[in-house]
């Protein structure tokens, strides 16, 4: 239909210009605009301009933010970049499409080879395109003077307290803002939740432990002689107690998608990641300051410090930037080197900023203000860092390029640490060495194989292969006495260590300070222009930081990010705070404070608390305290709440009630333990560690592809926090339970519910083995009947009296024959003493089973 | 008040019908996903109406992980044996044919090699694609792209999107179980639900590191209390559960309780299907069932017939760099008898009209090698078949060059395979999308092409 008169618009079109041109110019341009016209205009015209011009775009067509119809569009391109480089065919989008390498253009067909010839002469020679005509305005994602108007890019404000009905209930700033957005609603707060139920929710909230039957019954005393005074206390010393870091700081090693193994294809062990762990618990229960706390993550190696100790702390924080799961199966060292980086990129975006910052590697951010020169920027930061993650899979040629040293720690660090960093990369030759031996031993051996396979064969040149046989016989014999010496040489050294210092996985600058180039879609082969290193621009603070020459601008981003005026940190940060005490954040999307993100249900609420949170020191444990004083917080649970909440706010957007929130899995493993009374709620020492106890070159990964070890050998009674994080291998209760991915940075758990957690409660031989203890402790005692027992568990397990009801009822599932029918299989035959024990351990395990355990309100 | 007792009064019924608020809220969020939804049956697993009409109903992948070599199983290449040691395009090679005769079965006189007589005898039944190829020729990479889409994303696997499109038809059973899967080398990502609801996720029985033959589901059996005395267990524990539901009204209670349900259910309904006791000896002779592979096959077969919808049973290790003569013929013999068996029991059933097989690794391997008895990895061209389920019997698509090296005719890529296995299901691979962090995912993410060449 159309081809007609594009085709007799074309003659006259290229007429005109034919005839413009003689009238005009000098040969050359001659010559080329001939060709453009002649060769190259008419094909874009028929085969490209359908989805691909100014024409489509009117029609919503256009395909991949591309216009291809004026040399601007072109030069410009789309989404994935410029379509051409003018003199570099190679590395022309469009002349890649064309030949179907990458996209395939045109999609209905292939053009014919002397079609492509011509494009690719025609960008050789530097692509003359007569074509004038305004960059066409795309629907891309958010320019950057659009992102500086979007919420979250606006600085925090100060907002006024708003006025509200009810004038006796707020306590806090943050109780106005609440009641106000309820009272819109047409809600009205809970009423005060009761002793029993705010004592769980304190313990589980600020330690992630259910109190114990002491800690109960102590502040059920104290509340109710003073109750404000027995709060006031409680929070206090729960603030100050240990058990604060390991529950706090185990959302941030979600955040830094913490994990003592590699994951993926190379599943090696971060022997030295366990210093990170500490180092993160340890810093919420000192309370640094959470700006000081990102400086220390991003920049520890750069930031003067007073003492060696504060100096090992702050090279212990980097382990934040070499955590990241590596892909070791990669050969090529420049992709490699880049999926660091991104991975580093897309850390420090999300854990900080709330945003994806990853998505604009290939193509400018579809949806946020992100363009990808600013993902370049940053790229060159990381770039000019290296990585101290210690080395690549053992023995493989393949990832040599990986290696990469350690941070000696400790106070012979200095002492010792070079002839440390000496004896692992000595070990990392030998064991080289010894695997390309065996490797290069077992290709004459495969060749031998073959070989005695030909020689049956009728046809076969019996003697030539004889020779070639005695030969290869030979050279095994040869090669299996090289294979011996190498590896008696690794063994050798294995068993002959030097003193070592402490290792701790970091980063350090690199020798060489570079920018960045764009890699156009990503590609390592398709560089683009080299962009200064920097931050992201949407986020201007009255003139970005400037990254220094001899340094690789680190510590300027850690500035950058922390700033006061930095419009993200501060919300992000508060946001989660929020969303771990009441279940839901604010922004109920906090790792994604963009464009596609959710708007925030109270946006004045959270300013005032990121202005808030910053004007006091960037204090977690100030922010916590005031958070569970207030009014808010103090409601009773969904039970307690007026009649219509749950109608009008089914998901309690607006907190008119307190809705129970479900144990996560640590905390679940945790209060297992101490209501069976087996926790040692003492920190794991290091030494004690499972890891820790491995010589990592005692085992070859190379060979096995196995894990060293199951979730069972790991298993220990401290608290769950200390458990290794093996990718892909986690605890069977983690990896039930919604335990955060170690793949990449998370906010926000998910909360399954399946059959296979019902399962374990049902049948898992630890949950029954712990029902076990806590019943053969309360049987101990003689001297208590059943009714004693029961209220002990209730005490224990929910910090509750049972009512008389449930007392009764527990004491016929004792006494009930069927409670406990052994199972015809096992052999065991009971005397009444012990069926008396196994039906307690039934009960024991239903408590352990029950929502109420599983949930607290 | 009154309002309140209302809705108490009619959540309790709902709730003691098995059909409560939580079901009734995973529905409305299941409709925007899929428009018809059965309402008889509660639970995020529910069976949903496909799109359009389905050829299949569930699908049987049989993965033969390491790439197994096509030129010696499903594409013959007589020019490669023919020019046996000759000097490859990679000059440190040289040209290896196959060592085995490929024969003619069947009315549709469809080559297979001589190393699968068996498997052979059920050619008419075969869809061989010849075209095959995928992005990445590393293991895991190329693993994982085969069973999500994706090598660089961790994306829901084929099985949790089969499982999110269309439900499970057994409420009592999972709906996707991987026997012996791949554990290591980040194995666990290839049967992840990834982003979709959990409930979508694999149930995972072995591991095919240490492959056994009655491979058990974690937390299954309890050998301290017979069915009776833990039926009284878990009464009280209901009862206890709720009191709390009618307390709070919170529907996770009410997912928990019919959780514990199900999980009673499961123990029960799980060992019943593979407990193979009451197969006949021939049955088990057939399936070469004392093995761990036939025994796999077999216990395909009976999940088939339970309703479970996605059921994958992996073979390892076709990985043959060297030492191809034995490990072909070792694999073979392995793999030949218990297929057979399973396709022939299918069919008999009339269950392969509704049912897909499909058999194959995540690549193929190369014509030409430096040592004569091995091959390296080849992802430009190799062979994947597909039976019953709507594909039409008896023929080869596509085909690789003379000598194997890369696929030229009647191509198929890894997402045009999801495309068309979705297809099959009476999915559209276009509108099975969920969305997540922003944005709708596909399991073919832009790609994929229906094969339509090889629909019935």
């Amino acid at each position: 239909m159309f081809t007609i008169p594009i085709s007799v618009a074309l003659r006259l079109m290229i007429g005109f210009i034919i005839s413009f041109c003689i009238s005009n110019a000098v040969f050359a341009s001659d010559a080329r605009s001939d060709f453009f016209e002649k060769k190259i205009r008419p094909v874009l015209v028929m085969h490209c301009y359908e989805c691909h011009s100014a024409k489509s775009a009117s029609k919503g067509k256009l395909k991949g933010g591309l216009a291809l119809d004026t040399r601007k569009g072109l030069l410009q391109g789309g989404e994935n970049g410029p379509a051409i480089i003018p003199g570099k065919p190679n590395d022309s989008m469009l002349i890649k499409s064309i030949k179907y390498s990458g996209l395939e253009m045109p999609p209905d067909g292939k053009l014919s080879p002397l079609v492509i010839a011509d494009f690719e002469k025609w960008v050789a020679d530097g692509a003359y395109d007569p074509r004038e005509g305004e960059i066409l305005k795309t629907k891309q994602g958010l320019s950057i003077e659009e992102g500086k108007k979007f919420w979250s890019f606006m600085p925090p404000r100060g907002n006024e307290i708003p006025k509200v009905r009810l004038n006796d209930w707020a306590s806090d700033p943050v109780d106005f803002f609440i009641l106000a957005k309820m009272e819109s609603q047409k809600l009205t707060p809970s009423p005060k939740v009761n002793a029993n139920t705010l004592l769980r929710r304190l313990y589980y909230d600020l330690t992630g432990l259910p109190p114990t039957e002491s800690e109960s019954a102590s502040f059920l005393q104290a509340f109710s002689v003073n109750p404000e005074q027995a709060k006031s206390e409680l929070v206090d010393s729960l603030l100050s107690s240990h058990h604060f870091g390991e529950k706090w700081g185990r959302h941030w090693l979600d955040v830094a998608r913490y994990a003592d193994s590699n994951g993926r294809d190379r599943n090696i062990y971060n022997y030295h990641a366990w210093r990170y762990r500490d180092y993160v618990i340890d810093s919420f229960n000192r309370d640094v300051p959470f700006d000081q706390f990102i400086r220390e993550q991003i920049a520890g190696d750069l930031l003067p410090t007073k003492s060696p100790l504060e100096r090992d702390r702050n090279l212990i924080a980097t382990g934040f930037l070499s955590l990241g799961s590596k892909a070791f199966e990669e050969s090529k060292p420049e992709v490699f080197r880049m999926d660091v980086i991104d991975e580093q990129i897309e850390l420090v975006g999300r854990s900080v900023l709330g945003l994806s910052v990853g998505c604009a590697r290939c193509h400018n951010h579809k949806f946020d203000p992100i363009p990808t020169s600013d993902y370049y920027a940053l790229a060159g930061i990381f770039r000019s860092t290296q990585p101290l993650y210690g080395y690549s899979p053992k023995g493989i040629k393949a990832t040599a390029f990986a290696h990469t040293e350690l941070q000696a720690v400790g106070p012979d660090a200095e002492k010792l640490g070079p002839a440390g960093l000496a004896y692992f990369a000595k070990l990392q030759e030998l064991t080289l060495a010894q695997n390309v031996s065996r490797s290069d031993r077992y290709r004459v051996v495969r060749r031998l194989s073959a070989a005695k396979i030909d020689i049956k064969k009728p046809d076969a040149d019996k003697s030539r292969l004889e020779a070639e046989i005695t030969k290869m016989e030979t050279e095994i014999k040869d090669w299996d006495v090289k294979v011996k010496a190498n590896e008696t040489a690794l063994q050798k050294a294995i068993d002959n260590p030097p003193p070592m210092p402490g290792w701790a996985m970091a980063v350090r600058d690199r020798e060489k300070i570079e920018d960045c180039k764009i890699h156009v879609r990503g590609e390592t082969t398709n560089l683009g222009d080299t962009v200064s290193r920097g931050t992201l621009q949407v986020v201007s603070l009255a003139g970005n930081p400037m990254m220094p020459k001899n340094q690789s601008g680190r510590r300027e981003l850690a500035d950058w990010l922390v700033d006061r005026r930095n419009p993200l940190t501060a919300r992000v940060y508060v946001n989660r705070v929020w969303q771990q005490l009441f279940g839901r954040g604010l922004v109920s999307t906090p790792d994604d404070f963009g464009v596609n993100g959710a708007r925030a249900s109270h946006p004045e609420l959270l300013d005032h608390l990121a202005l808030r949170f910053m004007e006091q020191g960037w204090s977690t444990k100030k922010l916590v305290r005031a958070l569970v004083f207030c009014s808010t917080y103090l409601q009773g649970g969904p039970d307690e709440s007026p009649l219509n909440a749950k109608s009008i706010d089914p998901d309690n957007i607006y907190l008119s009630y307190m809705r129970p929130r479900r144990l996560q899995a640590e905390s679940l493993r945790d209060a297992i333990m101490q209501v069976a009374g087996s926790l040692d709620r003492a920190p794991l020492q290091p030494e004690k560690a499972f890891l820790a106890k491995y010589n990592p070159y005692r085992e070859d990964e190379y060979r096995t592809f196995q894990p060293l070890f199951t979730p069972e050998q790991v298993e220990h009674m401290h608290r769950s926090v200390y458990l290794p994080v093996v990718r892909g291998v986690l605890p069977e209760v983690f990896q039930l339970f919604d335990f955060a991915s170690p793949d990449r940075p998370t906010s926000q758990r998910e909360e399954s519910i399946v059959p296979a957690q019902s399962l374990y409660f049902m049948n898992n031989p630890w949950v029954i083995a712990q029902a076990g203890l806590l019943s053969a402790h309360l049987s101990s005692d003689e001297k208590i009947d059943d009714a004693a027992r029961v209220r002990t568990i209730y005490r224990r397990a929910y910090s509750r009296e049972p009512s008389p009801r449930e007392l009764s009822r527990a004491l016929d599932y004792l006494n009930q024959p069927e409670s406990l029918v052994p199972d015809p299989k096992s052999k065991k035959s009971l005397d009444e003493k012990q069926l008396r024990i196994e039906r307690l351990t039934s009960f024991c395990q239903i408590v352990f089973a029950s929502a109420e355990f599983r949930y607290f309100r | 008040m009154n309002h309140n007792k209302i809705s108490r009064r009619i959540m309790l019924e709902s709730v003691s019908a098995g059909f409560g608020y939580l079901a009734l809220q995973g529905m409305v969020a299941q409709a925007t996903a899929n428009e018809t939804i059965d309402k008889s049956v509660p639970g995020p697993l529910a069976p949903k109406k496909p799109h359009f009409s389905a050829r299949a109903k569930r699908v049987i992948f049989l993965c033969m992980r390491g790439g197994p070599s096509h030129m010696e199983t499903f594409d013959p290449k007589p020019k490669l044996t023919a020019d046996n040691g000759k000097v490859a395009k990679n000059q440190n090679s040289k040209l290896l044919g196959s060592r085995w005769k490929f024969s003619k079965h069947g009315q549709s006189g469809l080559e297979i090699v001589d190393l699968l007589p068996e498997t052979s005898k059920h050619a008419d039944k075969l869809c061989v694609l010849r075209g095959m190829h995928t992005d990445n020729e590393n293991h895991p990479q190329a693993l994982e792209q085969m069973h999500t889409g994706s090598f660089q994303f961790i994306r829901p696997s084929l099985g949790s999107w089969t499982l999110y499109g269309l439900g499970s038809e057994n409420q009592n059973l999972p709906g996707f179980i991987s026997i012996n899967p791949l554990t290591s080398l980040g194995g666990l990502r290839y049967y992840s639900s990834a982003f979709l609801p959990a409930a979508n996720s694999a149930t995972l029985l072995g591991d095919a590191n240490r492959p056994i033959r009655n491979p058990v589901v974690g937390n299954v059996s309890n050998n301290r209390l017979a069915t009776i005395g833990q039926r009284s267990q878990l009464d009280l524990l209901q009862e206890m559960n709720r009191e709390l539901l009618n307390r709070d009204q919170d529907p996770r209670i009410e997912g928990l309780i019919q959780s514990y349900e199900l999980a009673f259910r499961m123990q029960d309904a799980l060992p019943k299907v593979m407990d193979v006791a009451s197969e006949s000896k021939s049955t088990i002779a057939r399936y070469n069932a004392e093995e761990t592979f036939g025994r796999q096959c077999l216990l395909a077969r009976r999940f088939a017939e339970a309703g479970v919808r996605f059921i994958e049973i992996t073979h390892t290790d076709w990985d043959h760099h060297g030492f191809l003569t034995g490990g072909m013929t070792k694999n073979c013999a392995i793999i030949d008898k218990p297929i057979a068996a399973l396709l022939e029991d299918l069919d008999a059933r009339g269950m392969l009209q509704d049912t897909l097989v499909v058999w194959g690794g995540e690549f193929g391997r190369t014509p030409d090698d430096p040592t004569s008895d091995g091959r390296g990895h080849n992802n430009k061209g190799f062979s994947m078949w597909l039976a019953g389920g709507g594909v039409k019997p008896g023929m080869a698509h596509g085909a690789t060059d003379e000598y194997g090296y890369e696929a030229v005719e009647g191509k198929v890529h890894i997402h045009d395979l999801h495309a068309t296995i979705l297809h099959l299901l009476g999915l559209d691979h276009e509108k099975l999308t969920y969305k997540h962090g922003g944005r709708d995912f596909r399991l073919t993410d832009v790609h994929g092409k229906v094969v339509k060449e090889i629909l019935a």
